[in-house]
């Protein structure tokens, strides 16, 4: 179709499409100089015709500084459905007040893009319709050359830019990868977004199923800390998630769904589709009397945010914000809480932090690689984990392995599992510093380095007086001064000798369930001994052998012959 | 011999040169000259503009400035250059008239090369005068 047949002209210099609707039969898209030439056509004719008012009596329409940059003159303008049918440039009109720029997207056929402006987004988004007779969404693509889609954009109306003509394009279809562009200041011409849009192979789960997926959540929104490396010291993050019974790659499609395309999600008083994380680290002083809230909408002059942490509400020194329009913060301006109304000043330094797509970190498929300061439950990480807290900074949990007793009777059989050497119980894996004597004795020290691998928690055997090897839990050891912190025992008579044996029985109870088992982080190989013995109602002869405890953990089947 | 513009023809009480005949407004009689009063709209003569280096094929425009319209007699103010010099015979008013002030438009924009359009003012008078179109290539 011919531009003149799909504009018109009007008596008033309005420059309006008339022709089909999107994705209609003869819609019609047109560069912008398409759009100067034909008006140039028209304005050398010695006189107008039809429906387009234009000719060599009337005012010059437009001038071209180059091909993407037309400027309309004289009174001549267009109007936003015009608009979505030009590309390739940008029309400049009402003596610069009205501003269209174009945006080139460059990303996979059939991408849909999403455009944030003024931290919303574009309802109209014309740029998706798929053209009459195509296959795939995006308006004015050339595939040849990797485009898939060609638009404009307002950004200046009124004479007054929209929100400093800053535009975030993204792509956050589920399935697919997310990413986003940030053009942070249209300029005339073509502006070009580089998108990727590809199907995410971690993210094979249909979305009806992802959506049930209620039991994943966030239960700490804010500054909080977790010692997700097991060190004995919290670092913090933005938030505690909770992947409940999900593995971590199904937790990562929840954070997808979560910010998909289409969300009702809330996140951090954001909708999901708008949420990105952290975009800035603000170091603040000079707090008001008021408390922040852990959570709220901040502003200060020239621009908004969502804070996301805040590493003390009533004597901040720094703030997490995810950016939402202008521009950040500066140094001694006033950040003010959109909710608690507290206020702080800047402290000279604002940091841009690293944003990851989608927001949670990238899945392996069987780990995860966390965004900046996204933070998980600790016992929901495993060794092939990475997170990185607030201060950017790797942190990688331990590998906890698990190993586990199968086919037991539950109530009958007694199970005991704990260090093997040369294929039998290793009764002296450590020896005692000191005879226990006492009559409330809490701590067993032993000569022996306490193994990485023991559990933080469980119990111990320790050899007493009359040979015996008595258990006792231990809520906690000291691998420095190689001490178990045990409930208060009295061992005052039949005492436990110095150089006496201990080991860690690592199960070491009657069956509760038909499968016991006991995690620790795995540090090297350890070979265990593993006995069960039932001689209740249906008796069998005692089961021993040894099993390894392996860097995937191990598990080993009771074998129950009847001892009857 | 040479005519005197005819402007200062009604100034004059005796006619001293051939009078131009193609003036309605004044005859020779037996020597003496009879002047006509006229009408501020009404051209006291020609005179002719001459548009130089014009790109060939670019279409032009004389109009009047105050109401854009063409200027007379119409039939020269509008045209298609065939040449890079074009010669326009146009209708001059007494002077003072705001229909001297006209306003020059050049186009090119139905095919290549094409040309941003030029526009500029011009008062013309009862002398030839010539316009250098400096056409910058769009």
């Amino acid at each position: 179709m011919a531009i003149g047949t799909d504009f018109e002209i009007q008596a008033d210099k309005d420059i309006r499409y008339i022709g089909a609707a999107h994705a209609a039969s003869g819609a019609g898209y047109y560069s912008v100089l398409e759009l100067h030439r034909w008006l140039q056509d028209l304005a050398d004719d010695s006189a107008s015709s039809g429906d387009d008012l234009l000719d060599m009596g009337k005012d010059t329409p437009s001038d071209k500084a180059f091909d993407t940059i037309i400027t309309l003159v004289n009174g001549y303008n267009i109007d936003d459905t015009a608009a979505e049918h030009l590309f390739g440039g940008s029309i400049i009109q009402a003596s610069g007040a009205t501003i269209y720029d174009g945006v080139q997207v460059i990303a996979g056929a059939g991408a849909h893009v999403e455009v944030v402006q003024n931290g919303a987004i574009i309802a109209n988004d014309f740029w998706n319709t798929v053209p009459f007779g195509g296959s795939a969404k995006g308006l004015n693509p050339d595939s040849a050359n990797g485009i898939s889609h060609r638009f404009m954009v307002k950004v200046r109306t009124g004479g007054s830019d929209i929100d400093g003509r800053r535009l975030l394009l993204q792509t956050r279809e589920f399935g697919s990868t997310y990413s986003e562009f940030k053009i942070n200041g249209t300029g005339r011409g073509i502006n070009v977004a580089a998108l990727t849009y590809s199907s995410d192979l971690n993210n094979g789960t249909a979305e009806a199923t992802v959506s049930g997926w209620s039991d994943v959540n966030n239960v700490t929104a804010g500054y909080n800390g977790i010692d997700a490396n097991a060190d004995s010291t919290n670092e913090y993050y933005y938030s505690k998630w909770d992947r409940a019974s999900r593995t971590i790659n199904q937790f990562y499609e929840r954070m997808k769904w979560l910010t998909r395309r289409g969300s009702a999600s809330t996140l951090y008083g954001l909708n999901g589709e708008l949420f990105r994380g952290i975009t800035h680290e603000i170091t603040v002083d000079t707090p008001s009397a008021t408390d922040f809230s852990a959570v709220e909408a901040v502003s200060w002059p020239g621009g908004t945010g969502q804070m996301l942490a805040i590493n003390d509400v009533n004597a901040p020194t720094k703030m997490w914000i995810q950016l939402l329009t202008g521009v950040p913060p500066t140094d001694n301006q006033t950040i003010t809480g959109g909710t608690s109304g507290a206020t702080c000043l800047v402290n000279v330094t604002v940091t841009e932090r690293p944003l990851s797509f989608p927001f949670c970190g990238l899945s392996t498929g069987s780990a995860i690689i966390g965004a900046y300061g996204f933070g998980i439950e600790a016992g929901d990480l495993a060794g092939t984990d990475k997170v990185f807290d607030l201060t950017n900074t790797l942190r990688t949990p331990p590998t906890n392995v698990q190993f586990s007793v199968n086919g037991l009777v539950v109530g009958e059989d007694s199970i005991l599992v704990g260090p093997a050497q040369s294929g039998a119980l290793d009764m002296d894996q450590f020896t005692l510093n000191g005879t226990l004597s006492g009559g409330s004795v809490t701590a067993v020290v032993v000569n022996e380095a306490i193994p990485a691998d023991t559990p933080s928690s469980g119990t111990i055997r320790i050899q007493r007086a009359n040979g015996a090897y008595t258990k006792h839990a231990y809520s906690a050891y000291n691998a420095g001064t190689k001490t178990f912190t045990i409930g208060s025992t009295n061992f005052s008579s039949n005492n436990a000798p110095n150089g006496g044996g201990v080991y860690l029985s690592y199960i070491d109870k009657v069956a509760a369930s038909t499968t016991e088992s006991f995690t620790v982080v795995y540090a090297a190989d350890r070979t265990l001994f593993v006995r069960v013995r039932d001689g209740g109602v249906t008796p069998i002869k005692p089961f021993e052998t040894t099993a390894t405890l392996g860097a995937t953990g191990g598990s080993v089947n009771a074998i129950r012959t009847s001892d009857a | 011999m040479a005519s005197f513009p005819t402007a200062m023809r009604g100034t004059l009480g005796m006619v001293v040169a051939r009078l131009n005949t193609t003036d309605p407004g004044v005859r020779a009689i037996g020597g003496v000259s009879i002047g006509r009063k006229r009408l501020p709209t009404e051209p006291i003569g020609t005179m002719v503009l001459t548009l130089t280096n014009v790109a060939v094929g670019s279409r032009y425009r004389i109009e009047r400035q105050g109401d854009g319209s063409l200027a007379t007699p119409t039939a020269n103010a509008e045209g298609v250059a065939a040449a890079s010099t074009v010669p326009i015979t146009l209708d001059v008013y007494a002077g003072g008239s705001a229909n001297n002030d006209l306003r020059v438009k050049v186009r090119r924009g139905s095919s290549a090369t094409y040309y941003k359009p030029l526009e500029t003012l011009v008062t013309i008078s009862p002398l030839s005068q010539s316009i250098y179109i400096a056409q910058i290539p769009d």
